[in-house]
C-alpha cells in the first residue's frame, strides 16, 4: 500500500444481485487506485453471494446480514466494520466504475476541499448516454438531474462543480463526516437518501462536488422497477411515493426552524395545486405520492423530531448559505409548465412518470410538435415525439375539443371569475339594489307564507314566489340563508355560460361551445347587473340560455330536426320543462315573462328572414304553453298581480328616467355600468358576425335567427329605456339579456361553422376573416378581463344600510320610512310615481329582503305618492301632515345607487326630478336631516306612529273633494295631537302586543278591517280612520293585543302553489328517469352503435354528427 | 254505389258516382332551401344602423332643471296649504321700519290660517286669522313678539293668498311682497351706506333645519366677505339680522350676496337713507335666481334727483349686459357693459344725456352672454320736494324664467280704515306686454262685498309698457275707473303675460314707493 495514498473502502450493498454483480466487483478490483478495500454488504436476501464475490474479487470482504435491509442501512454498515479508512466509496451493485474513477475522485476531494464526490454516471450499455453528472435541488427538496435524459455525453458537463446531491449509485464520501453524519438515514428504504444525505453534509459544513472525469456505468435496476425495493407490507408503495415523502422528509429535517416556517407553507401550496392538477390529470397516483408524503411524515413526527434535533446540533452552515446552492423557484413547477407549453397538457400527462422521466405507453403520443409542423418529409408525421413508428390518417387538433382541456379552460375562466369577486366572497353583499340582507331560513318561508304583508301601507296580496325559491334554497344549505344568497348570485354567470354551452350543442363543435361560453363571461353585461345589484338581471342572464335551447328545441329546425327533445322529452314534456325554468325565472324577474315572447317572435321573425320558416311557428306556440305552465305555477301571486289592473305591468318594471336612458350603442355593447364602457367591446359584436359571412346551412340560419332575436332584445330595450313605452317598462339590464345570448351564440357558431363548413375549402378570405374574428372576441373580453382585478367588478362596497342605519326603530317604536327616487336607485321593490321617480315604503328603518318585490299595486299607499305630487306641484307646504297617517316618520331621496364617500367609493348617479328636493326643503313640517352624498333625509316633525295611543277621542280627517289636493287625506288640526306608539313588534308581524291606555287607539295598516284589537281581553270596536286606516274605541286600559285577522288566502295559496311545484317536479323527475331507461335500453338493443363512426359526409351534413355519436353513447 | 264511400263529404251521398281522380304523381322530394345570407345581413346592418340613427335624430329627453319658481307667485286657490315668509320690519311703533303684513285673498271664499312671528331675540308667537274672501287682512306682528326685528311666516289652508310686508317710519316707507320659499342663495343688486346711511339683511331661516349663512359684498371698492358675516348661524325658526353699515362703511353702492352653506333662508333688505334732506325707506326681498332679462316699465328722470338702474353680476363669470331706454315718443338709447364677475354697474339715468328728464321711460336689461344679473332701481327725487324722496325697488324679471300667468296681484297699502301711511294709495299702474302679441289687459278691483270690480281695460302692443293713472299726464294715459279705487287690492288679468308695476303715493315723485305685481292664477 502506498503510504501517500488515503485508503479507500468501497461498500457494495447488495441483495440477491443479478449477473452485473461481477461486472460490479471487477470494476472495482480493476481499479488504479491502489489503496482501496472492497466491502460486500450482503443485506439479506435468499443467496449468499460470498461465492461469486470471491471468484472476482477475492480480496474483497463479505458482510452477510441475514434480514434484509435496505440500502442506506446495508451501507450504514461499514461504519461498524471498518477502521482507519479515509473515504468511503458507497456503491450500488450494479455500478461498475471506469479503472481511473476512485483515484480520480479522490484527487477531486483533495483538489476541491469536498467530502461527498460524484463521479459522472453513465448508461450501463451505453457509455455515450449520460445518466447524472450531480444533481441539484430546490427548496422544496425536488431534485433536477443537471443531465435532460437521455443525453447523450459530448462533454457538455465536463467542468467541475459543486452540485447539491451526489447520486447513491457511486459516490466517494470522507470517512469522517459519514461518521459524524451517523451515516445514511435508516428510515429512507430508497429514494432520497443520497438526497438526505448530502443535505446533512452540508449543514455540517462539507461541499459536495461532481468529478465528471471519473466515470461510473449504471444499470439502474431499482428506478426502473427491476429490483424491488420493499418486501413487506409497504411493497405496493411506488418509487414516486418514496420520493415525495423522503423529499419532504429531508426538508423537514434539514431547514433550521426560521427557515422551515417559511418554506413549508410554500411547499404545502404546492403540494396542494399538483395535487389539484393532477386530479384533474386522472394521474390519481401523483395526487396520492403527494398527499400521502404529508400523511407518512406526520406519522413518523416523533422519529423525525429526534433526526431533525441531531441535524440541527450538526449544522455549522446557516441555511441562508444552503439556499444558494439550491435552484431558484419550483423545479417541479417549472418543468411542468415548460413541459405543458412544449408537449401540451395531456402529453405532459401521459409522459412524465413518477419520476419525471418517461414512461412507456401503448399510445402512439402526437404533442403537434414545431418540427414536425415544418416537416417536408411525409413519413416524418409517422413518427411519434418519442421516436416511435405510428402511421395514423387525418388528425384533427385536439386543442380545446378534448373534455380535459375544455376543463382545463374551465377551471382558468372559473380562476379569473373568483378572482374578479374575490372582495365579495366574505362577509354578506352591500345593501346595493336588489342585494339586501336576506331574511333567516324561517323568515323566508313565513314571508312566502304570509297572508298580510307591511308592503306600502300593508296588503294582503300574496308574496313573491321568489320567496319559496330562496327558502328552497337556504332548505338545501341547510338554512345558510347568506350562503344561498351567494349561491344565487355567484350560481347565475356559470349556470348562464352552460346554458350557452348546451345551446350550441347540436351544432357539432366542442370549440364553439367553448367560445360560445366564453363570449358570454366576456360580455359586461352580468358584470354591470351585478355592479348595480340587479338581481332580476343576473338570474335572467343564469336561465335565458336555457329559455332559448329549448324554443330551438322547439322549432325542430335543423339541427334540432329530432323527434325528442335532448333527453328524448315529448313536446309536451318541453313546454312542462320550460315552464319551470320560467317560472323560476319569473319569481326573481317577471320581466322574463317578456324575454321568452322577444325570443319566441325574434326566432319566428328570424326564420322568415333566412328564409326558413318552417316550424317557427312551434316556437311562439311554445313559448306561450311555456308561459302559461309558468304563471300556473306562479298562480296565487298572478292572480295578486292580475287584480291589480293596469298597475299590474308595474311588477315587470318602473320606468326610469328618460334622461338616464343609455344610447343605442351602448345597449349595443352590453355597456349598462362600470364595466365595459371601452370601445373594444364593439369587438365581440363584430366576432359574431362570422356565422352570417362563412357559415352554411344550420348555421347560418342559427345565426340570423338569434342574430333577429338580438335585434328584437336591443330594440325593446331602446324603446322602453326612452319612455316610450310608459308603464310598460321592463328592466333594460332584463331586456338585453337575450341580445347577449344571441351575440354569444352567434360567435360560438361562428367557430363551428369554421370548423364544419370550411372543410374542404381552399385558404382564402374566410379562413383570414375567420382568424381576425377569434382575436376580435378574445380582444373584445379585454375589458371584463381587466374589471378582474377591482375585485367586485364595481359593486360599491358600502350600501346604504349603514349610512341609513339611524332609521331603525328603537323601543317599541313604529313607524314608516318613505323611500323616493329613481327605479334603478331603490333598494327596494316599489310603484312608480311618474317616469324616473318610484315610491316605497318600509318598517321601522332600512330595507330588508322582505321588502324586495313589491305587490303590483301600492293600495292606499298611493296617498303617499299624491301628497308628494302635490308638494312638487306647491301645492302643500305641509306634506309632513299629509304623511302622518301613513306614519311616515322619514323620507329619504336617494340619487344614486350607493352613498358616495369621498376616496372610498362613487356610486353611480340616479337624478330624480330637479323639483322634488326643493319641494321636499319647503315643507315647514319636514326637517332636512344632515347625511352624506348621494341621499337626502328627512324628518317627519308630524308623523304619528304606526300603531299610536291616546287619550283623546277619534281622528277625523277628511279626504279632500276638490282641488289640487283631491282625494288626499287631510288631517284635522287636532288628528296629529297626543299621540305615543302602542303595541310594539318587529316589523311585518302579524300581531303586536302591549299595553294600551284607555282612548282610542290608531293603527296605520291596511287593510283596516282586517285587524282585530283587544285591550285586557276585551274586544275593541274599531271604526275608520283617514280612509283607510283603523282606530279603536278603548274603554279600559290594560294589555293590548292586536292580530290580523283577515282570510288566509294568500297562505292557502302559497301552500297550494308549493305542492304543486312538488307534483310538476316529480312529474318531470320520472319522465326524465323514464327516457334515460328507455335510451339504456336502446344503446343496448344496439350495441354496434357504440363504435360506428358516422360515414364521411358532405359539409352540410356534419352538424348531424355528434348525434350519431351521442346516440352511440347512450 | 249505394252508400257513402268511406271519407267522403257529407253531400256525396246523393251525387252520381265518378270515377276517383288519378293520384298525383310522385312530387321529387323537395331541396332543402339555402338560408338566405345576403338578405339576413342587410336586414340585420339596416337595424343596427337604423337604431344608431334613430338614437341620433330622436334625441334623449334631458333632465329638467328645476324652473326658476318666482317666490312671490300666489298659490293656486285649489292647494291643500301654502305659507309665505316675511323677514323684514321692525316691530314697535315708531321704531325704524314698522312692519304691516298684508294678505290679500284672491278666491271667493274665506282662507283661515295662522301667523307665527318671531323676533330677532327669539321670542315667538302665533296668532289665528281668517282672510275674507276677495279682501285684505292687514296683521301687525310685532307686538306678539316684540324684540328689534321682527319676522313671520304665514300658514293658509289653502292657495289663493297673498301676504307682502309695508314698513314705515317717519324716514319713509316702502311695501315688498314676502317669499313663498325659501332659497341657499339671494341677490340684491344695491345698496348704500354714504352718510350714515343705514343698511341692514334680515335673514330668516322658517325650516326647521339650522342654517349657517354668509354674506359677501360688492362695492366699488371691490369684493368684501367681512369676519363676522362669515358662517352666521341662523337656527331653524329663527331670525338674524345683520347691520352690514357697520363693517361696510360709505359705499356709495352695495351689492350683496348670501350663501347659505347648510338649510336655506328668507332674506330681506332694509336700506334707510336720512341725510342732506333726503329721507326714505326701502325694503326689498331678494332674489333667489339670476334672470337674463329685467325691465322696470316705467320710471322718470328729475332735475335734480337720481334715477340709476343697478346691474349686479353676483356669478363668477362675466355678463354683458346692455340696456335699453326707450323714453316716450322719443329714440331709444342703448347702453351695454361687461360686467365683470362678482361686480355692478350702476346706471344713472339721469346723467345721461341721451334721456330726457321728466319723461317716463321703459328701461330693459338683457344679458347677451353670461349666467344672468340681478337689477333694481334706484329713484332719488330733489330734496325740495314732499315726502319720502329716496326709495329703491327690485325691477321685474322677464323671460322664460318669468311666469306667464295672466294675472298679477298688488296689494293695497293698507286698508281705508288703517293706511300703512296716511294717504297711502295707488299712483300708477304700469303695465309691460312680455309677450309677442297685443295683451288686453284689465284691471279690477278686489272688494270683499262685490267680489272683482273692473276698473279698466286696455290693448297693449307687443313689447310695449303702459302706464295707467286716475289723471292724465306725460305718458301716462288716464283710466276713469281707477279714480274710483280706494285703498283696495288691485288684480290684473290678460291674455298674454304682462309684469306689472304700481307706483304708490304719498311720495316725492313716481317711482320712490313701487311695488311689483305677484304672479297669482286665474281667480
Amino acid at each position: 500500500m502506498d503510504a501517500s495514498a488515503p485508503a479507500v473502502v468501497a461498500v457494495v450493498v447488495t441483495r440477491d444481485p443479478g449477473p452485473w454483480l461481477e461486472e460490479t466487483l471487477a470494476a472495482l478490483a480493476g481499479q488504479d487506485y491502489p489503496e482501496l478495500v472492497i466491502v460486500v454488504v450482503a443485506a439479506g436476501g435468499l443467496i449468499d453471494p460470498t461465492t461469486r464475490v470471491a471468484r472476482v474479487s477475492p480480496e474483497a470482504f463479505v458482510r452477510r446480514i441475514d434480514r434484509a435491509l435496505p440500502f442506506s442501512a446495508g451501507a450504514n454498515e461499514v461504519l461498524g466494520l471498518v477502521e482507519g479508512a479515509a473515504f468511503f466509496l458507497i456503491c450500488h451493485d450494479d455500478c461498475a466504475p471506469d479503472r481511473s474513477a476512485v483515484r480520480l475522485m479522490v484527487e477531486e476531494s483533495f483538489r476541491s476541499n469536498a467530502a461527498v464526490i460524484a463521479p459522472k454516471v453513465v448508461s450501463w450499455d451505453d457509455p455515450l448516454v449520460l445518466l447524472h453528472v450531480g444533481m441539484n435541488v430546490d427548496k422544496t427538496g425536488a431534485v433536477v438531474d443537471r443531465v435532460r435524459s437521455p443525453e447523450i455525453d459530448a462533454g457538455q458537463h465536463d467542468g467541475q462543480r459543486d452540485v447539491f446531491v451526489a447520486p447513491s449509485g457511486c459516490t466517494l464520501i470522507r470517512a469522517d463526516l459519514m461518521t459524524e453524519l451517523g451515516g445514511f438515514d435508516a428510515g429512507i428504504v430508497a429514494m432520497g437518501e443520497d438526497l438526505d444525505l448530502c443535505w446533512r453534509a452540508q449543514v455540517a459544513g462539507a461541499r459536495v462536488v461532481v468529478a465528471p472525469d471519473a466515470r461510473v456505468r449504471h444499470l439502474e435496476v431499482i428506478a426502473p422497477g427491476v429490483q424491488p425495493v420493499l418486501e413487506d407490507a409497504d411493497a405496493g408503495v411506488t418509487l414516486q411515493a418514496l420520493q415525495r415523502r423522503h423529499e419532504l422528509r429531508t426538508v423537514l429535517k434539514c431547514y433550521s426552524a426560521f427557515h422551515l416556517l417559511r418554506v413549508l407553507p410554500q411547499v404545502a401550496v404546492l403540494s396542494i395545486g399538483e395535487a389539484l392538477v393532477a386530479l384533474i390529470a386522472r394521474d390519481r397516483a401523483r395526487a396520492r405520492a403527494v398527499l400521502n408524503a404529508w400523511r407518512w411524515n406526520f406519522a413518523h413526527r416523533a422519529e423525525l423530531r429526534v433526526l431533525r434535533r441531531a441535524v440541527q446540533r450538526s449544522r455549522r452552515v446557516s441555511d441562508n448559505q444552503i439556499r444558494h446552492n439550491q435552484i431558484h423557484g419550483s423545479a417541479r413547477l417549472s418543468e411542468y409548465l415548460s413541459n405543458v407549453s412544449h408537449l401540451g397538457f395531456e402529453v405532459t400527462h401521459a409522459r412524465v412518470g413518477a419520476l419525471g422521466r418517461d414512461e412507456e405507453t401503448a399510445e402512439p403520443e402526437l404533442t403537434g410538435s414545431i418540427a414536425g409542423a415544418f416537416s417536408e418529409d411525409d413519413s416524418f408525421d409517422d413518427w411519434d415525439d418519442r421516436g416511435r413508428f405510428a402511421p395514423r390518417g387525418p388528425r384533427q387538433s385536439r386543442v380545446l375539443a378534448s373534455r380535459r382541456s375544455r376543463l382545463v379552460a374551465g377551471l382558468a375562466v372559473a380562476l379569473l371569475l373568483v378572482i374578479g369577486v374575490r372582495d365579495l366572497m366574505s362577509g354578506a353583499f352591500p345593501a346595493v339594489g336588489q342585494l339586501l340582507a336576506p331574511l333567516s331560513w324561517s323568515g323566508t318561508w313565513h314571508q312566502f307564507f304570509a297572508s298580510w304583508q307591511p308592503a306600502g301601507v300593508g296588503t294582503t296580496a300574496p308574496s313573491s314566489p321568489a320567496f319559496a325559491a330562496l327558502g328552497a334554497l337556504g332548505t338545501i344549505l341547510l338554512g345558510g340563508m347568506g350562503l344561498a344568497q351567494k349561491v344565487l348570485v355567484f350560481g347565475c354567470v356559470p349556470v348562464g355560460a352552460w346554458g350557452v354551452s348546451r345551446l350550441l350543442a347540436p351544432f357539432g363543435s366542442k370549440r364553439g361551445r367553448l367560445f360560445g361560453a366564453g363570449a358570454y363571461l366576456g360580455l359586461p353585461l352580468v358584470y354591470d347587473a351585478l355592479a348595480h345589484g340587479r338581481l332580476d338581471a343576473m338570474v335572467t342572464f343564469a336561465l335565458a340560455p336555457w329559455v332559448i335551447a329549448a324554443l330551438m328545441r322547439a322549432s325542430g329546425a335543423d339541427p334540432h330536426a329530432v323527434g325528442m327533445g335532448r333527453h328524448g322529452r315529448q313536446p309536451r314534456t318541453q313546454v312542462l320543462a320550460l315552464g319551470v325554468l320560467l317560472a323560476i325565472g319569473i319569481a326573481f324577474a317577471p320581466a322574463m315573462a317578456v324575454v321568452v315572447l322577444v325570443c319566441a317572435i325574434g326566432i319566428w321573425a328570424g326564420s322568415g328572414l333566412v328564409g326558413q320558416a318552417r316550424g317557427a311557428g312551434r316556437v311562439v306556440r311554445a313559448s306561450i304553453g311555456g308561459l302559461g305552465v309558468a304563471l300556473v305555477l306562479c298562480a296565487p301571486w298572478v292572480i295578486g298581480v292580475a287584480l291589480a289592473g293596469p298597475r299590474a305591468l308595474a311588477v315587470l318594471g318602473l320606468p326610469s328616467a328618460p334622461s338616464g336612458a343609455p344610447s343605442w350603442t351602448a345597449l349595443l355593447r352590453f355597456d349598462l355600468g362600470p364595466v365595459g364602457g371601452s370601445p373594444l367591446s364593439w369587438l365581440l359584436l363584430v366576432a359574431a358576425l362570422l356565422p352570417l359571412l362563412i357559415g352554411t346551412g344550420p348555421r347560418l340560419a342559427w345565426a340570423g335567427r338569434l342574430w333577429t332575436v338580438a335585434l328584437f332584445s336591443w330594440g325593446l330595450a331602446f324603446v322602453v329605456a326612452r319612455g316610450w313605452t310608459h308603464s310598460f317598462a321592463p328592466s333594460v339590464d332584463v331586456l338585453l339579456v337575450p341580445a347577449a345570448v344571441a351575440v354569444a351564440a352567434c360567435i360560438g357558431l361562428g367557430v363551428a361553422a369554421f370548423e364544419n363548413d370550411l372543410v374542404g375549402q381552399r385558404f382564402g378570405w374566410r379562413q383570414l376573416t375567420t382568424s381576425l374574428m377569434m382575436v376580435a372576441a378574445l380582444a373584445g373580453m379585454i375589458p371584463v378581463v381587466a374589471e378582474v382585478s377591482s375585485g367586485s367588478f364595481g359593486l360599491p362596497a358600502s350600501g346604504f344600510s349603514g349610512s341609513l342605519q339611524f332609521l331603525a326603530a328603537r323601543g317599541g317604536d313604529s313607524y314608516r320610512v318613505l323611500w323616493l327616487g329613481d327605479p334603478a336607485a331603490l333598494p327596494l321593490g316599489g310603484w312608480s310615481a311618474g317616469a324616473g321617480l318610484a315610491y316605497a315604503t318600509t318598517e321601522d328603518g332600512p330595507p330588508g329582503a322582505q321588502d324586495l318585490y313589491a305587490p303590483a299595486s301600492p293600495g292606499p299607499a298611493t296617498q303617499l305618492a299624491s301628497a308628494v305630487a302635490l308638494a312638487r306641484a306647491g301645492g302643500t307646504s305641509h306634506l309632513g301632515r299629509l304623511l302622518a297617517p301613513e306614519a311616515v316618520r322619514y323620507i329619504v331621496v336617494l340619487e344614486t345607487l350607493a352613498p358616495s364617500l369621498v376616496g372610498v367609493q362613487s356610486a353611480p348617479s340616479y337624478p330624480v326630478p330637479a323639483d322634488l328636493v326643493p319641494a321636499l326643503d319647503q315643507q315647514g313640517d319636514l326637517r332636512q336631516i344632515p347625511g352624506g352624498e348621494g341621499f337626502v333625509v328627512f324628518a317627519n316633525t308630524a308623523a304619528l306612529p304606526e300603531r299610536a295611543g291616546r287619550s283623546g277621542g277619534p281622528v277625523r280627517g277628511v279626504v279632500a273633494s276638490s282641488g289640487a289636493a283631491a282625494g288626499i287625506v287631510r288631517p284635522a288640526t287636532g288628528d296629529l295631537r297626543g299621540w305615543h306608539a302602542v303595541l310594539g313588534g318587529p316589523a311585518g308581524s302579524e300581531g303586536y302586543f302591549g299595553p294600551v291606555g284607555a282612548g282610542t287607539a290608531y293603527v296605520a295598516m291596511a287593510p283596516g278591517g282586517d285587524f282585530q284589537l283587544s285591550v285586557a281581553g276585551v274586544g275593541a270596536s274599531a271604526r275608520p280612520a283617514f280612509s283607510w286606516a283603523t282606530q279603536f274605541d278603548v274603554r279600559a286600559g290594560g294589555a293590548g293585543a292586536l292580530r290580523f285577522a283577515g282570510l288566509p288566502f294568500a297562505g292557502l295559496g302559497a301552500l297550494a302553489e308549493l305542492l304543486l311545484w312538488l307534483v310538476v317536479v316529480a312529474v318531470l323527475a320520472d319522465r326524465r328517469f323514464a327516457v334515460r331507461a328507455r335510451l339504456r335500453a336502446l344503446a343496448a338493443a344496439r350495441p354496434s352503435e357504440t363504435t360506428v363512426r358516422p360515414a364521411p359526409r358532405s359539409p352540410s351534413d356534419r352538424s348531424a354528427g355528434p348525434r350519431h355519436e351521442r346516440a352511440g353513447a347512450r | 254505389m249505394t252508400g257513402p264511400r268511406h271519407g267522403a263529404g257529407f253531400f256525396e251521398d246523393d251525387r252520381p258516382a265518378r270515377p276517383s281522380p288519378p293520384p298525383p304523381a310522385p312530387q321529387p322530394p323537395r331541396p332543402a332551401l339555402r338560408p338566405a345570407r345576403l338578405g339576413a345581413i342587410f336586414v340585420i346592418l339596416v337595424a343596427a344602423v337604423g337604431g344608431g340613427v334613430a338614437d341620433r335624430v330622436l334625441h334623449r329627453p334631458v333632465l329638467a332643471p328645476a324652473p326658476p319658481t318666482a317666490v312671490t307667485e300666489v298659490a293656486a286657490a285649489g292647494v291643500e296649504s301654502s305659507s309665505w315668509y316675511c323677514a323684514g320690519g321692525t316691530p314697535a311703533a315708531g321704531s325704524l321700519a314698522e312692519e304691516t303684513l298684508g294678505l290679500v285673498n284672491t278666491t271667493s271664499r274665506p282662507v283661515a290660517g295662522t301667523l307665527f312671528a318671531v323676533s330677532d331675540r327669539g321670542r315667538r308667537g302665533a296668532v289665528g286669522l281668517v282672510v275674507p274672501a276677495h279682501g285684505q287682512l292687514l296683521e301687525v306682528p310685532g307686538p306678539l313678539v316684540g324684540g328689534n326685528f321682527v319676522a313671520a311666516t304665514v300658514e293658509l289652508d289653502g292657495g289663493g293668498v297673498l301676504v307682502n310686508e309695508s314698513v314705515a317710519s317717519t324716514t319713509g316707507w316702502s311695501t315688498t311682497s314676502c317669499s313663498r320659499s325659501t332659497s341657499s342663495n339671494w341677490y340684491f343688486a344695491s345698496g348704500a351706506t354714504v352718510n350714515g346711511g343705514t343698511l341692514a339683511l334680515s335673514l330668516y331661516n322658517p325650516a326647521t333645519t339650522e342654517a349657517v349663512v354668509d354674506l359677501t359684498f360688492v362695492t366699488p371698492a371691490g369684493l368684501s366677505e367681512p369676519q363676522p358675516f362669515e358662517g352666521i348661524v341662523v337656527p331653524a325658526g329663527s331670525l338674524a339680522v345683520e347691520e352690514v353699515d357697520r363693517y361696510v362703511q360709505d359705499q356709495s353702492s352695495v351689492s350683496a350676496i348670501v350663501t347659505a352653506r347648510t338649510g336655506s333662508v328668507v332674506a330681506d333688505e332694509l336700506q334707510a337713507v336720512s341725510t342732506h334732506g333726503i329721507h326714505g325707506l326701502s325694503l326689498r326681498l331678494g332674489v333667489p335666481t339670476l334672470f337674463p332679462a329685467w325691465s322696470v316699465p316705467r320710471s322718470i328722470d328729475l332735475t335734480g334727483g337720481t334715477t340709476a338702474i343697478t346691474v349686479f353680476n353676483p356669478s363668477l363669470r362675466p355678463d354683458r349686459v346692455s340696456v335699453e331706454i326707450r323714453p316716450f315718443r322719443s329714440p331709444p338709447a342703448e347702453f351695454s357693459q361687461a360686467v365683470a364677475p362678482r361686480s355692478a354697474w350702476v346706471l344713472e339715468t339721469t346723467q345721461q344725456t341721451r334721456i330726457p328728464d321728466g319723461i317716463p321711460f321703459l328701461a330693459t336689461v338683457r344679458v347677451r352672454g353670461g349666467p344672468g344679473v340681478v337689477v333694481d332701481r334706484i329713484t332719488i327725487a330733489p330734496s325740495s320736494f314732499q315726502g319720502p324722496q329716496f326709495g329703491a325697488v327690485t325691477a321685474l324679471a322677464l323671460g322664460p324664467a318669468q311666469p306667464a300667468t295672466p294675472v298679477a296681484v298688488l296689494p293695497s297699502p293698507g286698508t281705508p280704515g288703517h293706511p300703512t301711511v296716511p294717504g297711502a294709495g295707488l299712483g300708477a299702474l304700469s303695465l309691460f306686454n312680455l309677450g309677442t302679441q297685443p295683451a288686453h289687459v284689465r284691471v279690477w278691483a278686489l272688494a270683499t262685498t262685490a267680489g272683482l270690480v273692473r276698473l279698466a281695460s286696455a290693448t297693449l302692443p307687443a313689447g310695449a309698457s303702459l302706464t295707467l293713472a286716475s289723471t292724465a299726464s306725460t305718458g301716462v294715459r288716464r283710466a276713469a275707473g281707477l279714480s274710483r279705487l280706494g285703498r283696495v287690492p288691485v288684480l290684473v288679468s290678460a291674455d298674454q303675460p304682462v309684469s306689472v308695476l304700481e307706483d304708490l303715493v304719498p311720495t316725492a315723485t313716481g317711482g320712490v314707493v313701487s311695488l311689483a305685481g305677484a304672479p297669482a292664477g286665474a281667480p
